[in-house]
């Protein structure tokens, strides 16, 4: 063959690979869309609610609601989002960073977008919180849900520190200062004291329960023992809406923006190329495992300003 | 023999003589251009694909990789092949196997008619085919790789083989070690009912 021919042969070739990468481009919905209105925005609340920025990396973010509440804005000022799904897979936290994200989700429906909430395993105490705090609740039957309700977690172990010869001296600028210290027992002023602390904070759940759910405060507070329900039970008792999947909720919100045609999903959160790779939904952080081990174990050595966690 | 066009003709349809020129001749612009065009072609393709699959997030990442590692791979692989062929008692140059490597690449393009191909098909035949047609232009361009090795360093076709499956040989070995030590490790982590 000669080089004419074989010249012409490589320009036909380049002219079919060209035709279909056009081909291709035509038949990219993604494409338009992107440049369209009507996605909706994914936003995982996973594990424990706790504020800060948790950890960030080059391509991965995890923990701390820092991250969420960021999603959340982005998602507001994102003028192709009409609709988010908060998708909570979380037994609660702190009771300041489930506010903080609370209120985040409350600025977003001001706006006039859709917020449904996904439940999945657990969407319990602080992560029921932030569920009762969007346009429409869907659980899976068997998600373990509820736990209304606030603790404040206190170890005395005065007795192990005098066996072990540890005697903890401290100088106070207040009687008070030293509230909740692990090295001596809690006097009965300080009990009640925190009791107030974790009323209040109780009282301002039943009253989110009953604002977001339309329910009258006494029966939140006949619900909010601090028990935990199953995706049914809750159902029965008025806590969700309806029973369902991540889809059957991201169909829901689509219907309630007024989404018609293929949903197209959007996600802010950086996806760790580790978790992609390997299938995981969950970010593994290998070198958190046993900080988070000992974190349930071990006393606070200083005084809580705030309830490490919510009831389980 | 020359111009660029006529040499991605014979790559394609008279790879052994192709590649023994190309790594005597050691054309290393066109080589780098045949690479580009193998790289980016598909990876276009690829984020098409990614969008209509509704993963938009995760293409520009899928893409980066593709075009970081397989750049990578070409220099590094170059080197490495051409350590080894030498081991293997082969004799000629880095670069012309540099070169050679480049355009055995160019097969990839052809990934882009398969996925449109593809298209046209009835959804249940659609997977079966993309794995098929995909497994031959994988086949294809290896044996392109193969072809390289053995025209840049005039070794056996036996040897030029043994050349490529050998650090495959030791990453899967690497592999199994490393997969049995992690599972060893999470198995010791997870919680248990």
């Amino acid at each position: 063959m000669n080089g004419v021919l074989k010249k012409m042969s490589i320009v036909l070739l380049a002219i079919v690979v060209l035709g279909c990468l056009i081909f291709i481009a035509a038949k990219t919905p993604g494409l338009k869309q992107n440049y369209g209105l009507g996605k909706i925005a994914l936003i995982h609340v996973d594990g424990v609610i706790i504020g800060g920025r948790g950890q960030s990396g080059l391509l991965s973010e995890h923990g701390g609601t820092d991250n969420i509440i960021r999603q959340l804005h982005d998602a507001r000022d994102d003028e192709s989002v009409k609709a988010i799904v908060l998708r909570i897979n979380s037994p609660g936290g702190s009771v300041a960073a489930t506010q903080e994200v609370g209120e985040e989700i409350q600025k977003v429906r001001a706006t006039g977008k859709i917020v449904v909430a996904s439940m999945g395993d657990i969407a319990a105490s602080g992560g029921y919180w932030l569920a009762v705090m969007t346009d429409k609740i869907y659980a899976n039957s068997t998600t373990l849900t509820g736990s209304i309700g606030v603790y404040m977690p206190y170890a005395n172990w005065q007795e192990l520190f005098q066996k072990i010869g540890i005697h903890q001296e401290k100088i106070k600028s207040g009687i008070h200062k030293d509230i909740l210290s692990p090295d001596r027992p809690m006097t009965e002023e300080e009990r009640k004291i925190i009791q107030a602390i974790v009323d209040q904070m109780y009282d301002q759940f039943v009253d989110v329960v009953a604002d977001g759910r339309k329910m009258d405060r006494q029966t939140v507070r006949q619900l909010a023992d601090g028990r935990i329900y199953t995706g049914i039970q809750a159902k029965e008792l008025g806590l969700v809406d309806d029973l369902g999947n991540l889809y059957d909720a991201i169909d829901g919100a689509a219907k309630m923006a007024g989404i018609t045609g293929k949903v197209q999903l959007k996600e802010y959160d950086k996806m760790n190329p580790f978790s992609m790779f390997w299938g995981a939904n969950e970010k593994i952080d290998f070198s958190m495992l046993i900080p988070t081990q000992l974190r349930q174990t071990l006393p606070l050595t200083t005084p809580l300003a705030m309830p490490a966690r919510w009831g389980e | 023999m020359g111009g660029f066009l006529e040499t991605l003709y014979d790559v394609l349809f008279h790879p052994a003589a192709a590649l023994q020129n190309i790594a005597m001749e050691k054309k290393v612009g066109q080589s780098l251009g045949a690479f580009l065009i193998s790289i980016f072609v598909p990876a276009w393709a690829v984020y098409f694909g990614l969008q209509n699959a509704d993963f938009p997030t995760i293409s520009v990442i899928v893409i980066f990789i593709q075009v970081v590692g397989s750049t990578i791979f070409w220099f590094v692989g170059a080197g490495f092949f051409g350590l080894l062929a030498e081991l293997f008692g082969g004799q000629g140059t880095a670069i012309g196997l540099l070169a050679g490597m480049g355009f055995a690449n160019f097969p990839r393009v052809f990934v882009v008619p398969l996925i449109v191909l593809s298209t046209l098909l009835p959804g249940s035949l659609q997977s079966l085919f993309l794995v098929l047609f995909g497994s031959i232009l994988v086949f294809w361009i290896i044996t392109l790789h193969v072809i390289a090795i053995r025209e840049a360093y005039v070794l056996s076709t036996l040897k030029a083989v043994a050349v490529v499956i050998t650090p495959v040989a030791v990453m899967v070995v690497c592999g199994i070690i490393v997969a049995v030590s992690l599972g060893t490790m999470l198995l010791q982590w997870m919680p248990r009912l």
